[in-house]
């Protein structure tokens, strides 16, 4: 029986976890792929720019290859001729149609940082007791991103990318710092904002060390985004009911503060699939398809829910 | 052994939430193509290709 289980365990364990750090960091070099323009100290202009990526990655960064969804998006509402960005909605929303949060886990550039930094071998603190702080990154989606532009606009017409401008510390660390290192030019122009921006870079680094993921939890209105996706997205997390021994390993495991047992498409989960790798019966699985299994719940599951 | 019971064929709450139809997830998808392409009729790629391709001052911190 142990051994069926533990068998079970390893098929369970999924190729896909366990090769989520090099997915990251693939991902990363593809979203940065002109990695000679770091030296040239200028942005790459190529035809792909026209396109999004996936994750929160600066189109500023001197080697990305394609632009950052929420700058482009800042970039439509904020133009004299459109308010609402209906080709970053509709790129976005196939993105998240097809993986919802995946995207958090696996393809953003910045979560990857995110993951990196909390692997410092420092103290490390629960986000339990501040969940609330959770719906800032919605207050960032829907006013910061999505208002702003469109209400406070210049006497052309022209709203500005707020949440680049004062909040996003992705442009400073892959456009900024990397910009004013190798052009001289942009080194003099340098002022408050930049250390203002400066500054939540550092906020959010310290943070990330001590806490998992904090700015994918509390400000990233691209995570908001796809967390409404979470539900009807084609990848899904299974729980087996008949297999599950509620022993809550996968909550404790879960950075996000999740319970998958309670949902399987909670809007914080960025699908990791730590709770997958945690759990000792391989209850859990994951699957990317057209249709929906049928699933046969234990009664011990149902008692308890009907409790 | 576990005896089906007539509870048992329904599904948990935590079940039904996460229950989602297929063909809700493929017209979700095919809106936002739609989506996509109206986009692109209107311009909007040309809008971001001349922004991202120009350095953003405000996303650097310059302002």
């Amino acid at each position: 029986m142990n051994q069926h289980h533990n068998a079970e365990q390893q098929e369970n364990k999924t190729p896909l976890r366990v090769r989520r750090g090099w997915i990251q960091a693939i991902s990363t070099l593809l979203s940065n792929i002109h990695l000679a323009n770091f030296l040239k100290g200028r942005v790459h202009q190529g035809p792909l720019k026209q396109v999004c990526v996936p994750g929160l990655n600066c189109y500023s960064c001197p080697a990305a290859t394609a632009s950052c969804p929420i700058g482009a998006y800042q970039a439509v509402a904020g133009s004299p001729k459109h308010k609402i960005s209906f080709y970053v909605v509709g790129l976005l929303s196939i993105f998240g149609v097809l993986m919802g949060r995946f995207i958090c886990g696996f393809l953003c550039p910045f979560g990857w940082l995110q993951d990196l930094l909390h692997r410092i071998p420092l103290k490390k603190f629960s986000t339990k007791k501040v969940r609330p702080l959770r719906y800032i990154k919605y207050f960032m989606l829907f006013f910061v991103v999505g208002l702003m532009p469109i209400l406070f606009t210049n006497v052309a017409g022209m709203g500005e990318p707020y949440f680049c401008k004062y909040v996003c510390p992705q442009g400073v660390l892959e456009g900024g710092i990397p910009l004013a290192i190798a052009n001289p030019g942009i080194r003099a122009a340098l002022g408050f904002l930049f250390s203002w921006k400066t500054a939540i870079l550092v906020a959010v680094i310290l943070l990330s060390i001590l806490f998992y993921r904090p700015f994918c939890k509390w400000l990233c209105p691209l995570g908001a985004f796809y967390s409404f996706f979470n539900r009807v997205s084609f990848f899904q997390y299974h729980v087996d009911f008949d297999k599950c021994i509620d022993c809550g390993k996968c909550a404790r495991a879960c950075g996000m503060d999740v319970d998958i047992r309670n949902n399987q498409a909670h809007p914080e989960c960025i699908r990791c699939g730590e709770c997958e790798k945690a759990c000792p019966t391989g209850a859990i699985s994951h699957h990317f398809r057209f249709s929906k299994k049928k699933t046969t719940p234990s009664l011990h599951h149902d008692q308890e829910h009907s409790n | 052994m576990n005896i089906p019971s007539k509870k048992q064929k329904t599904l948990p709450r935590s079940q039904k939430k996460r229950a989602m139809p297929s063909w809700f997830r493929v017209v979700l998808l095919v809106l936002a193509i739609f989506l996509l392409l109206v986009g692109i009729t209107q311009g909007e790629g040309v809008t971001i290709f001349v922004k991202a391709t120009h350095l953003c001052l405000e996303c650097v911190g310059i302002g």
